[in-house]
């Protein structure tokens, strides 16, 4: 009896993303749409990535990543307030969905164009109160929080309407919103 | 010798290569291949955290020894990996326009004996759980991480199971019963009739008729007592012709971290799929 140790070979390859901006020295416009399907019944919830119930007054990076094939599901009790329609899909901090005694404090959001690949402040906005909504013209949220309290989820709606997004600010056409 | 493909059929073609690793000396710029010919080697060397390449004149081959443009450093790992690999690839990015999950890639492969399965049984080393599979980073200074992946067994209907930890190891069960066709089958057949169909699980990877002209690979997906339903036979098969387990289908799974590659192309191959194996004669 012989006991082989073997090493395959593995090719790791990490992709570079299409750059969709550097076309426009061309003349080509290019342009990708994407639809978020929009469903009745139980709310999309995802759980805060790295969070414990052992977590308490740190400032922690769970990140919300909404992805464009993922669908986004909605109910009528939490639609959007008023009856408006959002043109883009928006993130709702639930902070009811907490465990624990304290709360949270100190929210704050960032956000990206995620399909440049690259980070990109749009807004930055306090919230602290259950319901506060945070629009989202990307399709990345760094949602981080300082205070004490445990396993946040953070709720992801849908726009109303099927979204067409644009690979840039700078290649909008009428055609192409957020 | 138990091998790695990365698909039907088992052959050269689907065949994965050993890698050949070195530790340089910061004088030494040519190796030996061990593990393989010169001819098998890939056309990428990877010295630290670059890639060397035979297209681009920077690693030469002469027999079974490549020779590099300039002598790796003291300590630095030189992977050489052969010219037949799993391949994964994915994005450092979460959000790529049309993909679903842009850092992932999971495929699944075989480890399986074709060639001489007659002569030699797998078995579990001793103080192993199973057959021992995992993703080693082999250069942990440069490239690729073994917690970018993750191993988990096929399930019978050839979807993945349950992936182990980042990083962890998978055992998988001997590969060594045997049995013999009580009645002949015909091409394209999708059941067989084995004289004891306990021997088998469905999953399995079967060499039907070993060493004969007819001879095939095929996968059980579900048994009824001896009758085992297989994926389509390409042969017909004789009565008292020998059925073997020879392999297992896995999969894996690279999740590429964030950033990993500061979003530009990188190639890696630090990271190997090691086996841990007894080989016995039967």
């Amino acid at each position: 009896m012989a006991t082989l140790t073997l090493s395959f070979s593995v090719r790791t390859t990490v992709r570079k993303r299409l750059n969709l901006s550097s076309s426009t020295s061309t003349g080509v416009r290019r342009r990708y749409s994407q639809s978020f399907t929009v469903q009745t019944g139980a709310m999309h919830y995802v759980a805060a990535a790295s969070n414990s119930a052992t977590d308490s007054g740190n400032t922690f990076f769970p990140t919300l990543i909404i992805t464009p094939t993922d669908t986004y599901v909605t109910n009528s009790s939490t639609s959007p307030p008023g009856g408006t329609v959002y043109s883009y899909p928006y993130v709702k901090v639930d902070t009811n969905a907490v465990v624990g005694t304290c709360g949270l404090q100190d929210f704050h959001m960032e956000l990206s164009l995620g399909t440049m690949g690259r980070f990109e402040a749009i807004t930055q906005t306090s919230i602290g109160n259950k319901g506060d909504i945070i629009t989202v013209a990307g399709l990345k949220a760094l949602i981080t929080y300082t205070g004490q309290g445990s396993s946040p989820t953070w709720q992801v709606l849908p726009n109303e309407r099927r979204l067409r997004g644009c690979s840039h600010p700078q290649q909008r056409d009428p055609s192409c919103r957020w | 010798m138990i091998k790695l493909y990365k698909a039907f059929p088992l052959g050269p073609a689907t065949e994965v290569d050993l890698n050949d690793f070195f530790i340089g000396n910061g004088t030494q710029v040519t190796f030996s291949l061990v593990n393989k010919t010169g001819t098998l080697l890939n056309d990428d060397v990877q010295v630290g955290a670059t890639v060397d390449r035979q297209s681009t004149g920077t690693v030469t081959v002469s027999g079974n020894n490549f020779t590099l443009p300039a002598a790796p450093s003291s300590g630095q790992v030189i992977t050489a990996p052969g010219v037949g690999a799993l391949e994964f690839s994915a994005y450092d990015q979460s959000v790529i326009a049309g993909a679903t999950s842009p850092t992932v890639d999971a495929r699944p492969f075989i480890i399986a004996d074709v060639e001489q399965i007659g002569l030699y049984k797998y078995l579990v080393p001793t103080g192993y759980s199973g057959i021992q599979m995992q993703f080693i980073d082999h250069d942990t200074s440069n490239g690729a991480a073994a917690s970018w992946y993750q191993l988990a067994p096929a399930n019978a209907d050839g979807t993945a199971g349950t992936y182990g930890a980042p990083g962890a190891a998978i055992d998988l069960a001997a590969i060594q019963n045997s049995s013999t066709l009580s009645t002949g089958s015909a091409a394209l057949a999708t059941t067989i009739t084995v004289a004891d169909g306990t021997q088998f699980t469905p999953g399995m990877i079967i060499a039907i008729n070993y060493g004969g002209a007819d001879f095939e690979a095929t996968t059980i997906r579900s048994i009824s007592g001896n009758v085992l339903t297989v994926d389509a036979l390409a042969n017909a098969h004789s009565s008292a012709e020998t059925v073997i387990h020879c392999g297992w289908w896995v999969w894996g799974k690279l999740i590429v971290p964030i950033n990993a590659a500061g979003g530009q192309t990188a190639i890696m191959w630090d990271v190997g799929c090691d086996v841990i194996v007894d080989q016995e004669s039967r």
